[in-house]
């Protein structure tokens, strides 16, 4: 008796695990409000509006597990889309106009490192700079029009059907999820991410690169927000100069319902992948049960504020 | 005037503390007279913070009484003890340093308008009047993190002054200040003299004791060994009271005269960063215990720094096995062979909210894994390797390590720091805060390895553990590398006086 308690005591230790819960009991209840809910459109709908954001989650995951933050990611999206916009206008090809797009972002995110981690600006501050900045030269740029249409054999990575009936961001997003879920719980290199954000001093004393790992991370949030930002644009055949625009808030706030906290050292990416799909499921049910839409957000910020409240208790009665 | 400057301010008398069944304070009798500078030392341990502690109301007494201008006061809080005139000032830790001078000086009462506002002008006239009237070319307006050390000092006291005390602490008040900042400071404190507020001064410099001094209190093991006049005492008597006759050091003392040394792993020649150490020459020999002694403040932490990466060298040369190495951070001088025990294991050495099983791999990520990921074989291979070799207590290796007493922290602190099996530890401090038996248990620990060919150097604020785990000591004091000690040639007196002899300072 005793250890079966103990048992489920544990699993639900697990962060993973009551997550996955809610979007069960989701699953189970929605149907009987509209059965639409289980259709394979409906269903496929909801995990192709969650994968770009969850591409970025990765990123955002390793950046909160080492302690930082990154709010310029929405711009950094919108600005690969743009890039690519602008290459595909001066003739390069398709394959060349996406490694520009991709490149931007990683350049853009290793400024931010340079300037978290040698310049010493907090990355909050350090970021919302650079989400302005990267914003603004969209509009610039573009002449606040963005680069409306793009042509079809671009569009195609964000629209071609995997099996004939998956739409290729899915399969992306999903395979990125997997990969690094992996990684991060095992690899020994991103072991070190873990490291600095649980105490930065010791990890320099333990002869970690603290500082050469966070513009790593942070180059690599680019990098994967930059990839977002070339499928959203693909997928709706042109980049929008608000492309990506609170992208960073819908980001970070999945992460944290992840279980991903905002001190450090603690973050899975399975668990940021489910807040993402949490996050998805609050919008896809107000749609289909018809709900004012504007709720969508109070709903959202009610759930982010339940699942960091629930992790502070968990946490205070330990100590 | 006169009158009052032979009259007792502060009497203390007959004061008993206990921890437990702990005496840290055994019948502590002194007084001070208005106006009077009272020198108080003692090694660590000796009961100097306790007493401290017990005067400023952190602590209360077990027996014995205090007497202010001749009348009992009890307190037991640090606001009344600083209500009945006794303020202990900081070591500039407790300045706001983004206000100003004048705010920071009376954080405790700012003059307020009738609304409850604070009226600046009133502060700022007040804080300049404090300031001429000692002398001292401070603007009230001044941000205090634009001040010198010695400067933020000064604002300290004057914080102290603020609170109308009779008697002042100091605690250590020169230990981040540079020789000519020192001068201003005894400056200031003659002018305080003047004032006729009562100073408890502390320090490790006996140099600075003697300079500022009127009459001198030593404590050793919680009892007072002497209480003289500065006149009638001198630097050499006064180690040889605070060491005590009765030398006491473990049996292991003279355990292996037998090591022998061969292999030259480590050389510095010329090594200097100004203005802590300049020109400090030494070799390491593989298996060899090298201890550095010197008083805080000498250099020998600033040294230690060096080694490891966490602080670069102005000048002067590292070999390493005979190759000259450039360690410009911990990660190129553990890649050397070269690994820091840091001073502070929970803000330098551990990551507390983690398992004890990833505080035991952060220094050997790469070791235990294959390929790109991390092997759980591996892993639990080395933790139980080290879990006996460093005696650790635990239940599962998956607790969180706060949770744990600070000598198994500190043990899993050691562990971490010899699994990536390095050519040289630099141990600062390595038994600070943890209980004897686990001191034992570490002083084991390094004897052991140093027997498997680690060599070691290690710094401790208490000389008789540097006496029991060195093979040689070397003496640092004032940034010069003054005395060698071999093992046969230890002596605690002679070793003290070597750390606190005045010498003129570096550069």
């Amino acid at each position: 008796m005793n250890t079966k308690k103990n048992t489920m005591k544990n699993i639900f230790k697990i962060n993973e695990v009551p997550l996955l819960l809610v979007i069960i009991v989701a699953m189970i209840i929605l149907p009987f409000f509209n059965s639409n809910f289980l259709a394979f459109g409906n269903i496929h709908s909801l995990f192709l509006g969650a994968s770009f954001e969850a591409i970025m989650a990765i990123g955002m995951t390793l950046l909160l597990i080492t302690g930082e933050i990154d709010l310029s990611i929405g711009s950094i999206a919108g600005f690969s889309g743009v890039a690519v916009g602008m290459c595909l206008d001066a003739g390069m090809p398709v394959f060349m106009a996406i490694i520009v797009g991709l490149l931007s972002g990683m350049i853009i995110g290793f400024v931010n490192g340079y300037l978290v981690a040698k310049v010493r600006i907090n990355s909050l501050i350090a970021t919302l700079g650079m989400q302005m900045i990267i914003r603004g030269l969209i509009y610039v740029l573009t002449k606040g029009v963005g680069k409306p249409s793009f042509p079809d054999n671009y569009n195609i990575i964000g629209r071609y059907m995997v099996f004939g009936k998956i739409q290729l961001p899915i399969i992306i997003s999903l395979i990125l999820v997997i990969l690094f879920a992996v990684l991060f719980a095992k690899s020994s290199w991103f072991r070190q991410f873990y490291f600095i954000g649980g105490n930065a001093e010791s990890a320099k004393y333990s002869g970690i690169q603290v500082n050469k790992l966070k513009i790593v991370a942070f180059t690599f949030m680019g990098f994967m927000s930059a990839l977002s930002g070339v499928l959203l644009a693909a997928r709706m055949g042109g980049a929008i100069p608000t492309q990506g625009q609170n992208m960073e808030m819908n980001v970070i706030a999945a992460s944290v319902i992840g279980g991903a906290s905002t001190t450090g050292g603690i973050g899975t990416i399975s668990g940021s992948y489910l807040g993402v799909i949490i996050m998805a499921l609050v919008v896809n049910a107000f749609n289909i049960l018809g709900v004012d839409i504007y709720w969508q957000r109070t709903i959202t910020g009610i759930i982010l504020l339940v699942a960091v409240l629930g992790d502070t208790l968990r946490n205070r009665k330990k100590d | 005037m006169k009158d009052e400057v032979a009259t007792a301010l502060l009497e203390v008398k007959n004061l008993k503390k206990s921890f437990y069944n702990n005496v840290v304070l055994n019948d502590i009798s002194f007084s001070i007279k208005r106006g009077a500078v009272l020198g108080l030392i003692g090694q660590n341990g000796a009961g100097k913070s306790t007493l401290v502690k017990i005067l400023t109301g952190v602590y209360e007494r077990d027996s014995g009484s205090i007497l202010i201008e001749n009348e009992e006061v009890t307190f037991s809080t640090i606001k009344e003890a600083n209500d009945k005139g006794i303020v202990l000032v900081f070591q500039e830790l407790s300045l706001a340093s983004n206000m100003s001078v004048a705010d920071n000086i009376f954080v405790h009462n700012w003059p307020e308008h009738k609304l409850g506002l604070v009226n600046k002008k009133e502060l700022y006239n007040k804080t300049k009047e404090l300031l001429t009237s000692f002398n001292i070319n401070i603007d009230p307006n001044d941000k205090v993190s634009d001040l010198s050390a010695g400067e933020r000092q000064i604002v300290e006291i004057l914080k102290a002054v603020s609170k109308n005390p009779k008697v002042l602490i100091l605690d250590e008040p020169t230990s981040s200040l540079e020789k000519k900042e020192i001068d201003v400071l005894f400056q200031f404190i003659r002018q305080l003299k003047k004032e006729g507020y009562s100073i408890i001064y502390i320090s490790h410099h006996m140099s600075e004791i003697f300079e500022i001094a009127d009459n001198l209190v030593v404590l050793r093991d919680g009892k007072k060994v002497l209480d003289c006049k500065k006149e009638d005492s001198n630097i050499q008597q006064l180690i040889n009271i605070m060491v005590g006759s009765e030398q006491k050091l473990d049996v292991n003392y003279s355990k292996d005269e037998d090591k022998i040394f061969k292999e030259t792993i480590l050389e510095v020649t010329e090594l200097s960063r100004q203005p802590y150490f300049k020109d400090i020459n030494f070799t390491l020999k593989k298996g060899e215990i090298l201890g550095i002694a010197g008083i805080v403040g000498s250099g020998k932490q600033e040294l230690c720094e060096t080694l490891f990466g966490i602080k670069q060298i102005d000048n002067g040369s590292i070999k390493i096995n005979g190759r000259i190495a450039k360690i410009k951070d911990p990660h190129m001088a553990k890649k050397i062979g070269i690994l820091g025990l840091p001073e502070n294991r929970k803000s330098q050495g551990l990551f507390l909210d983690h398992s004890i099983k990833e505080n035991m791999i952060a220094c050997i990520l790469e070791e235990v894994s294959n390929g790109l990921l991390l092997s759980n074989k591996k892993i639990n291979e080395t933790i139980s390797k080290y879990k006996t070799s460093t005696k650790i207590k635990m239940d599962d290796n998956n607790q969180k390590i706060r949770y744990l007493s600070g000598g198994n922290q500190q043990k899993v602190l050691v562990s971490k720091c010899i699994a990536a099996n390095p050519q040289v530890l630099i141990a600062m401090d390595p038994t600070r805060g943890i209980d004897v038996a686990a001191k034992a248990d570490i002083h084991n620990i390094f004897h052991e390895l140093s027997i498997q060919g680690l060599s070691i150097i290690v710094i401790s604020s208490e000389l008789d553990e540097l006496m029991t785990m060195s093979d040689r000591i070397l003496v640092i004091n004032s940034g010069i590398l003054t005395d060698e000690f071999k093992r046969d040639e230890f002596d605690e007196n002679k070793i003290m006086i070597s750390m606190h002899n005045s010498i003129s300072e570096v550069g």
